[in-house]
């Protein structure tokens, strides 16, 4: 059975580009996803992407200003005092997750019957850590998988999987479970894999940073300065190895796909070609088929600030728009 | 037809009822005016004060509104509440005549509360000074500007710059008017510089103090989700 998935990076601010992905997406095509998975702002989207609320979306992530999300305070407070987890101070990205995601919106999302995956990584274990409202979710070696149980776990992961590690508080998502988490990004910035390991056939990934990285000529002095366009390549080098594996993984697929249809050609049957790669306990590809990837990012760097954190009404319209635009090229030429 | 004048500050004062009248109409002396303009008189007192009580409803609703808009975006520097800073200063007094100059220490508790946040603070000063043997008790009122929010660091401020003004009684008559410069370090320390004048026995007090503030605000808990 072919299943469709949607992928949301993080990215901060710059969601707004997803949105207006999602906006093109379902005025146009009329996709309909099975799963729905995000890191960071992406888990944001998650929910009310699956509710088709896009005019929610759109107004969200166009109005909120800076101080909507985090207060910025006084670094050496922050360093220096008690029970302070972080630079900033997320209490407002809390309130607005509170507000929004209602009881409510949590009951349509499970009877939608979609699975949400919002990616964390504990700081406890450094393990990739997936909270799901899914009645089946898939355990895996490489990461774990939590059953979301209800709708204030739902909001706590989705506070965690934004929580950017030093500049927001961890959080910890189980209440008598000590175990802190933050964004995802910080090991996997768009869960592919995950939604690959689904069993997804079809996966639609909006990433929010373009492929070909800006230079900056900027000649750097500060330690905060070089500090900053570290994590900024850090994320980077996630991103790009995020997309790395699905790639393969597709490709190798698609190989093993010619040589079987090669065996046919030689005048083997269906039943005998299975059996060549039917090794019990070894074969990686076990359960997945072809798949068609799509990926939807933006063709230049947006603005947003340092990990995403500026929110600028003006610009995050603009952001919209250009995801509007990318979309719309993007399957006019499919 | 004869252009009204605006009316001078002891005009204002002369017809407006109290606080200013009481203490400032006695030296109210007729001015002296251009041929054709309008004198203010006690006939067009009630126009003059509606003039006046109109300037103070729009300067209480320019405070007012400022308020508002400051209050309603969380501040880094001056955030609403209330800081406690034990200063410990020293310095010298002098009349620029006499010599050699007196050397000060002062010590201050200056409890104040953000009344705009992100740029006024209002509070009290009360300690004392020791200077020519003796040590004196001193309090008043103080009000702190902020200026500047210094430098960024990863989007966080790291300091703030302040103009300081104070009104100090002594306990030997001392009537202290002054303020200076300060800079308030990560919400935990506050260097000044402060010039004083007191007007009484003629002095100039001069001094640099160190503050540390006491009884820290905890950071604000993640509400229930």
């Amino acid at each position: 059975m072919s299943k469709t998935a949607l992928v949301i990076s993080g990215g901060g601010s710059k969601g707004a580009f997803a949105v207006g992905v999602l906006k093109y997406m379902a005025a146009t095509p009329k996709i309909q996803f099975d799963t729905i998975c995000g890191t960071s702002t992406g888990s944001l989207i998650a929910p009310l992407a699956a509710l088709g609320e896009i005019n929610l979306l759109e107004k969200l992530y166009t109005t909120h200003v800076t101080s909507d999300i985090v207060v910025t305070g006084n670094v050496i407070a922050r360093f220096a005092g008690k029970d302070t987890y972080s630079l900033f101070d997320a209490q407002p990205l809390s309130l607005l997750i509170k507000k929004t995601f209602t009881d409510q919106m949590y009951k349509d999302i499970l009877d939608s019957g979609k699975s949400l995956y919002f990616t964390t990584v504990c700081l406890q274990t450094g393990r990739i850590t997936y909270f799901t409202n899914s009645d089946l979710p898939l355990t895996s070696s490489e990461y774990d998988v939590i059953r979301i149980q209800d709708a204030s776990t739902f909001r706590r992961a989705m506070f965690a999987s934004s929580c950017q590690p030093v500049f927001m508080p961890p959080y910890q998502v189980i209440e008598n479970q000590p175990r802190q988490y933050v964004d995802g990004g910080l090991r996997e910035y768009a869960p592919v894999d995950l939604a690959i390991d689904n069993g997804a056939t079809e996966i639609y990934a909006i990433l929010l940073t373009p492929e070909n990285p800006a230079e900056d000529n900027q000649h750097f002095k500060s330690p905060f300065e070089i500090l900053q366009q570290t994590m900024d390549w850090f994320t980077m080098d996630v991103a790009v190895n995020d997309l790395r594996m699905p790639k393969y993984i597709n490709r190798s697929l698609q190989y093993i796909k010619a040589v079987k249809s090669k065996m046919k050609e030689a005048g083997l049957k269906p039943k005998e070609i299975e059996a060549f790669f039917d090794i019990p306990f070894d074969n990686p590809f076990l359960g997945k088929s072809d798949l068609k990837l799509h990926i939807i990012r933006p063709e230049k760097p947006m603005n947003g600030g340092p990990g995403g954190l500026t929110f600028d009404p003006p610009e995050m319209k603009k952001m919209v728009a250009h995801g509007e635009e990318v979309a719309r090229k993007y399957f006019e030429n499919l | 037809m004869p252009a009204i004048r605006p009316l001078s500050l002891a005009e204002i004062a002369y017809f407006h009822p109290w606080p200013y009248r009481r203490k400032v109409v006695t030296s109210i002396k007729p001015r002296s005016t251009n041929s054709g303009s309008l004198q203010a008189t006690p006939n067009n007192s009630a126009c003059a004060a509606a003039n006046v009580d109109s300037m103070k409803i729009k300067w209480l609703i320019s405070f007012f509104l400022l308020c508002i808009i400051t209050k309603a975006r969380a501040q880094s520097e001056f955030p609403k509440g209330w800081i406690f800073p034990l200063e410990m200063g020293q310095g010298v007094v002098t009349n620029f005549h006499s010599d050699p100059d007196l050397f000060l220490a002062t010590l201050a508790f200056s409890p104040q509360v953000t009344v705009v946040p992100g740029r006024l603070r209002l509070g009290l000063s009360g300690g004392g000074a020791f200077y020519n043997k003796r040590i004196y008790g001193t309090g008043g009122g103080r009000v702190s500007l902020m200026i500047s929010k210094g430098p960024k660091v990863m989007e966080s401020t790291v300091l703030n710059a302040q103009l300081v003004g104070e009104f100090l009684f002594g306990t030997k008559d001392q009537r202290l008017v002054g303020g200076g410069f300060a800079t308030e370090i990560g919400h935990m320390a506050t260097i000044s510089m402060k010039a004083h004048r007191d007007y009484v026995w003629n002095n100039w007090w001069f001094s640099g103090s160190l503050g540390i503030h006491l009884f820290k605000k905890k950071a604000p808990k993640l509400p229930e989700l």
